[in-house]
């Protein structure tokens, strides 16, 4: 599904203030899988997102995704590319405080000729357990938790094989953080591909793999069953 | 907040238009009424009685004198709201106090519309026993006003003398028309005619030839010094208010293009989302386009309106124009309509820019 092959990612004029960001990272994730990216706060993870999310070529490596070469693509493809396959929630879930409940739903599919838009929108809140009247308030209207379901159903209203989440439960309070996650889990359970950004320590708890980086390296690979073994 | 500064612009931008707009119009009107443009002379041969290169005169013959339903057609023509005075006089040669003079008959209102320039020692006249003396035929006369003299057999009142105007007008005296045709025993008679037309919206050579339809047999002359002073000063207006409202637009498109470039950079975050939602460049710039589309018509609309309330009151306060009309519904439209096109080209650069960000911004929003 997603293959990440030795990639590197550099930035600065190149000699001694030249910064690496990544290095010889490789990685697989196939549809149920949850990974959890872990580290300390510069360590590269976000940057990992976003080159996994179609939005920052590597500078060595390569990134596919169900096959396709992402950064052989133009940036327009890219573009089409994240529509098809990736389904993004974003660290403070960013939901657009103007718009309704539904309507941050629809946003992915406000570019696509596709009929009832509305409808399928609210069957993507419906399954996250948010009713048609929750549905037409605005986020401010919502708890976090209900905002967290708002952004995830953003995330999977148009059935994308790979979900990606920077720090989902970052502003969340510890209630509403765990639902996300559970959710998240759920929709791994479901068949999708599940790549998760966090330095929370919680969500190892939830995640079948976890993958350390730290000074833009991976320290280590985990499974979910080493992870419950040491609980 | 960009809506509110969109209006703000369109209705400043279109209230100078629409002052601009009334004050060229007033100007020309104004230029127009000030003295005849059109003189209407009855048909007439003449003979120039030279002989070995001296004038001793000239002979004018054959000529049909103009009648008061004649003068009455002129208001009639087909552009006939273009008309402003229609001043007839009728001339004849008297002897006053044993001075020869050249008197006229003229209607006062129509007269004394027509010659703005007029400055009268003494009242306006205005009765049919009121005579006003040129400067030079008061003091050949010895008249002042509030005397009395005695033209062909009538005593007339002396109500005003004219302050000279360098022209023929300071030799004549002029008295009411209906009384001097009476007088004469040439009832019905006028000489000639002297026309003030308006000729924003109908060309002069348009009414002249109008009017020499009207009446057959009579000798139509636009006054060609008179058209050519109006074009020089309403064409030099009318330039400088092209370059004027030129400015103001691009000064309105410049304001419109920086609040929006603005905007754009508070919504870095949203746009950036918008393209790790997969949103295309060209999707970006139809979103903005589309909103200040939806925000253009509506501010165009309101400002619009706005500047039609305030324009009126301000032209007349701040420009001094008198004749200040609401503009037609056409002008209204393409108003709005021109409003919105150049709120939408002011967003095209500030789009482009947008659809130029990185979906990466969503994710270094924080």
């Amino acid at each position: 599904m997603l293959s990440v092959a030795q990639i590197g990612k550099e930035y600065g004029p190149a000699g001694p203030g030249r910064v690496v960001a990544l290095a010889e990272v490789s990685l697989e994730v196939k549809g149920g899988d949850f990974v959890a990216i872990m580290g300390p706060s510069g360590s590269g993870k976000s940057t990992l997102l976003s080159i996994l999310g179609a939005m920052n070529p590597p500078t060595t490596g390569t990134v596919t995704i169900d096959g396709i070469d992402v950064y052989g693509l133009s940036q327009e493809r890219q573009a089409d590319l994240r529509r098809e396959y990736i389904g993004f929630v974003f660290q403070q879930l960013e939901l657009l405080p103007y718009l309704t409940a539904i309507e941050n739903v629809m946003l992915p599919l406000a570019i696509l000729k596709m009929p009832d838009k509305r409808g399928k929108a609210l069957h993507a809140l419906e399954q996250l357990g948010l009713d048609a009247k929750k549905a037409a308030r605005l986020p401010s209207e919502l708890s976090g938790g209900e905002q967290g379901r708002v952004a995830i159903a953003r995330a999977i209203v148009n059935d994308p094989p790979v979900i990606l989440a920077d720090e989902p439960t970052g502003s969340l309070d510890t209630e509403s953080g765990q639902l996300v996650l559970e959710l998240l889990r759920e929709l791994a359970r479901a068949g999708h591909a599940v790549v998760m950004v966090t330095h929370n320590l919680e969500s190892r708890l939830v995640a079948n793999r976890v993958i350390n980086i730290r000074d833009g390296r991976c320290t280590f690979p985990e499974t979910i069953s080493a992870c419950s073994a040491g609980r | 907040m960009l809506a509110v500064l969109i209006t703000s612009v369109v209705a400043v931008v279109a209230s100078l238009y629409f002052v601009n707009r009334s004050a060229s119009g007033d100007l020309a009107n104004k230029v127009d009424e000030y003295g005849a443009n059109i003189t209407v002379l009855p048909d007439s041969e003449e003979l120039p009685l030279t002989y070995g290169g001296v004038r001793v005169g000239g002979l004018t013959y054959g000529a049909h004198p103009l009648t008061m339903d004649q003068v009455a057609l002129i208001r009639k023509i087909k552009n006939g709201q273009n008309i402003n005075r229609v001043a007839p006089k009728l001339l004849q040669l008297v002897q006053v106090q044993g001075v020869s003079l050249m008197a006229a008959g003229v209607q006062w209102d129509q007269e004394l519309g027509l010659k703005k320039w007029w400055q009268i020692e003494g009242r306006t006249p205005g009765g049919a026993t009121d005579v006003l003396l040129g400067s030079r035929a008061a003091a050949r006369l010895g008249g002042h006003p509030g005397s009395t003299i005695d033209v062909s057999g009538q005593e007339f009142a002396v109500a005003g003398v004219l302050q000279p105007t360098g022209s023929q007008e300071d030799d004549i005296l002029f008295l009411d028309l209906a009384t001097a045709q009476r007088l004469w025993n040439r009832q019905e008679e006028v000489s000639f005619v002297e026309v003030s037309a308006w000729c924003s919206s109908c060309p002069i050579e348009d009414i002249s030839a109008q009017i020499s339809t009207a009446i057959p047999g009579s000798r139509v002359s636009a006054l060609r010094k008179a058209i050519e002073s109006r074009e020089i000063l309403v064409g030099q207006f009318r330039l400088f208010s092209i370059v004027i409202s030129t400015f103001m637009v691009l000064a309105g498109c410049l304001v419109i293009l920086a609040s929006t470039l603005g905007a754009v950079r508070g919504r870095r975050g949203e746009i950036g989302i918008f393209r790790a939602m997969g949103f295309r460049k060209r999707h970006v710039i139809e979103v903005l386009l589309l909103e200040n589309l939806v925000i253009g018509i509506a501010a165009s609309l309101v400002g619009v309106l706005l500047a039609v309330l305030v324009s009126g009151p301000f032209a007349r306060v701040a420009a001094g124009v008198s004749g200040v009309s609401a503009p037609r519904a056409e002008i209204l439209f393409a108003a709005i309509g021109a409003a919105t096109l150049l709120v939408l080209i002011s967003t095209l650069y500030p789009a482009w820019v947008a659809s130029r960000l990185s979906p990466l911004v969503a994710l270094r929003k924080v």
